[in-house]
């Protein structure tokens, strides 16, 4: 699962930062990919403040209350509304990975024109006023629209159609809208600076879009209640793949070498 | 399968044809990919979830399980997805409006954000 995790931050930077950086001009590419960057540090931090709880603690039917704000509560112990099988803090850093990708998706509707300060007040913003209510209505235990854990209206969210890519899509549209165009478009042609990094950053984006995909596709896990992506995180299958070290078998030769790294 | 082929054409369609059409300028197609493929997706999960797939709610999930409804439910989620980010959105960009300037001026967009705002470039030709 943590693996998992890793490579879904590995959309984030490097992946999305190059990707949406080389699309720009040259002038721009920093910038841009600084957008994405600072993504991965201030909402890792507001996630840890409050932006977990908010999301997933139970509150009302729209947002979560403060109850593992700060990350109270929130440890080894299993969750079992949500993966009965691992600890709750890895659960916690997993959903962390969404909730960094999804505003650094809009940076893409502004790229070139925006201030870097205005677009990080803008992203915490969002997260918090869009992105924690989105998640907790379709994934919160009580969400409104959770299918599994006692929604009003059951929607089902396969790979976060609704939470991410509605909320950030839409919410694109509408900064595009109001932030107007870039200085000189249509009229003068802005190329793409760099299609190798293009394919670089889309790659680092396609590999965890099926690895992430893997373990939310795997059959769901016997805990009745369990939402798709949660029951998948819990299912035996993933932790099958990855037994461990039985003490009747003899530890592999490699496996000699890595506890023994002196003697390798 | 479907799913894939359907979002595929239209978002292409959304980032070549409509984008020019409406005139608005999203640079790197954030709403044409994620938006429209978020609001085809979400809609077509009601068509095509099934229980052979998921069996955790074990009751009949999407159209080919019988359950036609859930079509109706999936665009109650999305529809409210899409009002909430609409709302949500113009909040927080008045909040930030009224803390520092958004945009870049076309002076500083000619010269680039990375020298006026990073004060160093990303490729040297110097070097």
């Amino acid at each position: 699962m943590l693996a998992s995790s890793a490579l879904v931050l590995l959309m984030t930077g490097p992946g999305l930062a190059l990707f949406y950086s080389s699309l720009v001009r040259k002038r721009n590419v920093l910038g841009t990919m600084m957008q994405s960057f600072v993504m991965m540090a201030a909402v890792s931090l507001l996630w840890f403040v409050c932006g977990y709880s908010l999301a997933f603690a139970e509150g009302n039917p729209f947002i979560g209350d403060l109850r593992y704000a700060f990350l109270r509560g929130v440890g080894a112990a299993p969750n079992a509304h949500y993966a009965a099988t691992i600890p709750h803090q890895t659960f916690m850093i997993y959903q962390l990975m969404f909730a960094i990708i999804t505003p650094a998706l809009i940076a893409g509707a502004f790229a070139d024109r925006v201030r870097f300060g205005a677009m990080l007040v803008f992203s915490l913003l969002w997260t918090t006023i869009v992105y924690f209510p989105a998640a907790h209505m379709v994934w919160g235990k009580g969400g409104y629209f959770n299918a599994f854990l006692g929604g009003v209206i059951p929607v089902f969210d396969f790979a976060g159609r609704t939470v991410v890519h509605i909320t950030s899509g839409i919410s694109a549209l509408v900064c595009a809208f109001y932030i107007g165009r870039r200085h000189g478009y249509p009229h003068e042609p802005m190329p793409p600076h760099s299609l190798v990094l293009s394919f670089i950053g889309a790659c680092l984006r396609w590999h965890p879009a099926h690895s992430s995909l893997r373990i939310w596709r795997l059959p769901p896990a016997p805990v009745p209640g369990c939402s798709p992506n949660a029951s998948a995180m819990a299912n035996p299958v993933l932790s099958a793949r990855f037994p461990d070290p039985s003490p009747d078998s003899p530890p592999s030769r490699k496996a000699r070498a890595l506890s023994n790294p002196g003697r390798a | 399968m479907i799913i894939g082929l359907l979002a595929g054409v239209i978002c292409f369609w959304m980032v070549t044809e409509a984008k020019r059409r409406f005139g608005y300028d999203d640079s790197l197609d954030a709403f044409g990919v994620h938006g429209i493929g978020g609001l085809v997706g979400c809609t077509l999960t009601g068509v095509f979830a099934t229980r052979v797939v998921n069996g955790a709610l074990n009751r009949p999930m999407g159209l080919i399980d019988g359950n036609a409804a859930q079509i109706g439910n999936q665009l109650i989620g999305a529809a409210a997805g899409v009002v909430l980010a609409v709302v949500g959105t113009i909040v927080c960009l008045k909040i930030t409006e009224l803390i520092t300037p958004l945009r870049l001026t076309p002076q500083e967009q000619f010269e680039g954000m990375d020298v006026i705002l990073h004060g160093e470039e990303g490729y040297n030709p110097e070097s």
